[in-house]
């Protein structure tokens, strides 16, 4: 009964103890670090007293380290909420909407041109993000958010062919693979496509040797044909868990994104055990490359604790943790000599580019024309 | 099975009571449900924006791209399909099941029907990941067939794993109804017809199917509506290589760039009249029967 009572007056004098804490000027909230390291207020110039008790992080599925998350709520005492959308368009239709409650997202590159054209962004104060200092300055200025005004990079990715090492000992440099009417009958029901009606079809693109934002109509003829010819083959159109699937050898040949191959290489957290068969590839003819930024929602009441938050994800420490975890690659350049050794490892045997393999990669964009994707797929996906 | 006038009078009291007790709830469904069905058959007539953003300048467009596209066409046709197909699989499984358990004993029949419904205690999406695990390349049924020295087989993402898939989860809905007429069907006639002559087969043809319609009917309402827009199943288990009407929507909606509203509302728009149509034809061929 006493005890109850106890714990009863804990809770009620609880907001009262954080509130006047986190009103102490000097921000010496004395409860969880008596040393003074580096996570003191007065070092890394946060305000605390204007953070928000929570942020909501509208994210990608498998898409950062819970343990950074749990790092960020003993520095800050902030709790970050993760909820999870599986499509740009999903996310531009819930935040459009309105009153989406989130205050953090993470849009994809063609998305943030859209967002910006939506005016559904913040503009970023730079000022409070000292850590893009260790951005690669080779994806910052992107075409989608000249001068880095609403977004700063996440993750980026490629998109090419994972494979088990097992069945391709002497490995795979070409396209055809996929599409040669030749070929295919040996990996019959064994292989995945993205089901995506840009990755899809310019993977066909860059096998035919043309630019990924082609629109050329007798080109996208070809492409259709060579796609409805490999249906019969395919096991699946398959953008959600081609990780597991590699990892479990139920495919053995999938066109994916280089993060998802990574994942099925070293396995996901405690959801997978990785399989060190999986190799990663951008055929010889060129694939795609793409980038998933944070920006802030203008809605956002709590956009002095994203930007926090952001800094936070930016620190190379961080940033290195996140991307062991995550398998895409990060554009922390000072981050990469903090990533395991295993990781590092792949990065350098084709899941991150070199300046080689740079030049053949492409930037999916998208204008009007490009609605000619979404019939050419209904079409594929109609036979 | 007639009812006196006296009775017919009481019964028709029962109902006006009954409405006024359902009024809130009829209020609650104009709002959050014909409110926003209407919201659609509003967007089906707009034009999509390059964006994926609305415009409101109404147009027919996207019915007459619904009706001329063979691609949008073949979806609604294989939709059409596989519904009939899993409604026919559903009633060929679901009432001999019934009928099985409508003759058991009461204790036992108790526990049969709760074995019926123990499934909905499970995610619908749980259990079709687990016909993932069995039907898979390296699953149960192949890893047992590699096992006997037997060639593997190819079932996931197949459109038989889809239709299996479905009727898998529709099955409870076709047993339920019919085992409900079945328990109420009087089995004597059927020894009356074999004193007649009726061999079991004519009797039941004559005499139980026709007296146990309404469930067949109800059962197969039930199982042909939520099947027609279904987009998940065709997803995990058909390996999402044809577009069904759901997958149609559903990308047309969450996937496309730019997203397409209003032609997706269009094709919604088309798919509830078809509905509507197969819900009046139900109503239709139910309520003389039943009285």
């Amino acid at each position: 009964m006493r005890q109850r009572f106890f714990w009863l007056m804990l809770v009620l004098v609880l907001p009262w103890l954080v509130a006047c804490g986190a009103g102490t000027p000097t921000g010496s909230v004395p409860t969880t670090d008596a040393s003074g390291g580096e996570s003191a207020a007065t070092d890394d110039g946060v305000d605390r007293t204007r953070l928000s008790r929570e942020l909501y992080f509208y994210n990608w599925s498998d898409y950062i380290n819970p343990e950074i998350l749990t790092q960020f709520e003993e520095e800050y005492g902030v709790r970050v909420i993760v909820d999870i959308f599986d499509s740009n368009e999903d996310l531009i239709a819930k935040i459009r909407a309105g009153n989406s409650g989130y205050d953090l997202i993470a849009p994809s590159d063609y998305a943030v041109q859209i967002i910006a054209l939506d005016d559904l962004a913040a503009p970023l104060d730079q000022t409070l993000l000292p850590n893009m200092q260790y951005l690669d300055p080779g994806l910052l200025n992107k075409y989608f958010d000249p001068g880095n005004v609403i977004s700063v990079p996440y993750m980026y990715g490629l998109t090419g062919i994972a494979y088990n090492r097992t069945f391709f000992p002497e490995g795979i440099t070409s396209w055809s693979v996929l599409f040669d009417p030749a070929q295919l009958p040996a990996f019959r029901g064994r292989f995945s496509m993205l089901d995506d009606e840009r990755e899809t079809p310019g993977a066909v693109l860059k096998y035919l040797g043309a630019s990924i934002n082609t629109t050329d109509p007798a080109i996208l003829q070809q492409v259709e044909t060579i796609l409805i010819d490999q249906k019969p083959f395919l096991a699946s159109y398959n953008s959600s868990d081609v990780n597991r699937r590699l990892a479990s050898e139920e495919f053995i040949l999938a066109h994916t994104w280089s993060g998802a191959a990574m994942q099925a290489r070293t396995g996901l957290g405690d959801e997978f055990s990785g399989n060190a068969n999986i190799a990663f590839v951008i055929p010889d003819e060129g694939g795609a490359i793409w980038m998933d930024n944070l920006v802030i929602l203008r809605e956002s009441p709590n956009a002095y604790t994203a930007h926090v938050f952001i800094n936070f994800l930016l620190r190379p420490d961080v940033a290195a943790t996140n991307a062991d975890y995550v398998g895409y690659l990060t554009p922390n350049e000072a981050a990469i000599p903090l990533l395991s050794q295993e990781v590092r490892d792949l990065y350098a045997a084709g899941f991150a580019p070199d300046e080689a393999m740079l030049e053949r990669l492409e930037w999916i964009e998208r204008d009007e024309d490009t609605v000619v994707f979404t019939e050419l797929w209904t079409r594929v996906k109609g036979q | 099975m007639a009812l006196s006038s006296f009775e017919r009078e009481q019964q028709r009291r029962e109902q006006r009571r009954l409405i006024a007790l359902l009024a809130p709830g009829m209020l609650w469904l104009l709002v959050f449900f014909l409110l926003p069905l209407l919201v659609i058959l509003v967007y089906s007539f707009l034009t999509n924006g390059p964006r994926g953003n609305l415009l409101w300048q109404p147009t027919l467009q996207n019915y007459v791209d619904l009706f001329t596209q063979s691609s949008y066409v073949n979806a609604y046709v294989r939709s059409l399909w596989i519904s009939g197909l899993t409604t026919l699989f559903a009633l060929l499984l679901g009432y001999p099941l019934a009928l099985f358990i409508v003759k058991q004993p009461p204790r036992v029949r108790l526990v049969l029907l709760i074995l019926v419904l123990i499934p909905f205690w499970t995610n619908f999406l749980v259990r079709i990941y687990a016909w993932q695990i069995i039907l898979a390349n390296n699953g149960l049924i192949n890893t047992t067939l590699g096992a006997m020295g037997l060639p593997t087989l190819f079932l996931l993402n197949t459109e038989g794993a889809t239709l299996l898939g479905l009727v898998y989860g529709e099955l409870p809905f076709m047993v339920l109804p019919i085992y409900a007429a079945l328990d109420r069907f009087d089995f004597t006639l059927m020894e009356a017809g074999a004193d007649l002559g009726a061999s079991k087969w004519h009797a039941f043809w004559h005499i139980m199917l026709p007296m146990t319609m309404p469930g067949v009917a109800a059962g197969a309402v039930l199982v042909f509506i939520p099947t027609i827009g279904q987009f998940v199943v065709s997803e995990l288990l058909g390996g999402a290589k044809v577009d069904y009407i759901g997958n149609l929507i559903q990308r047309l909606f969450l996937r496309s760039n730019p997203p397409n509203w209003p032609l997706g509302s269009a094709m919604s728009t088309v798919m509830m009249i078809v509905l509507l149509g197969f819900i009046l034809l139900y109503f239709r061929s139910t309520t003389e029967e039943d009285r």
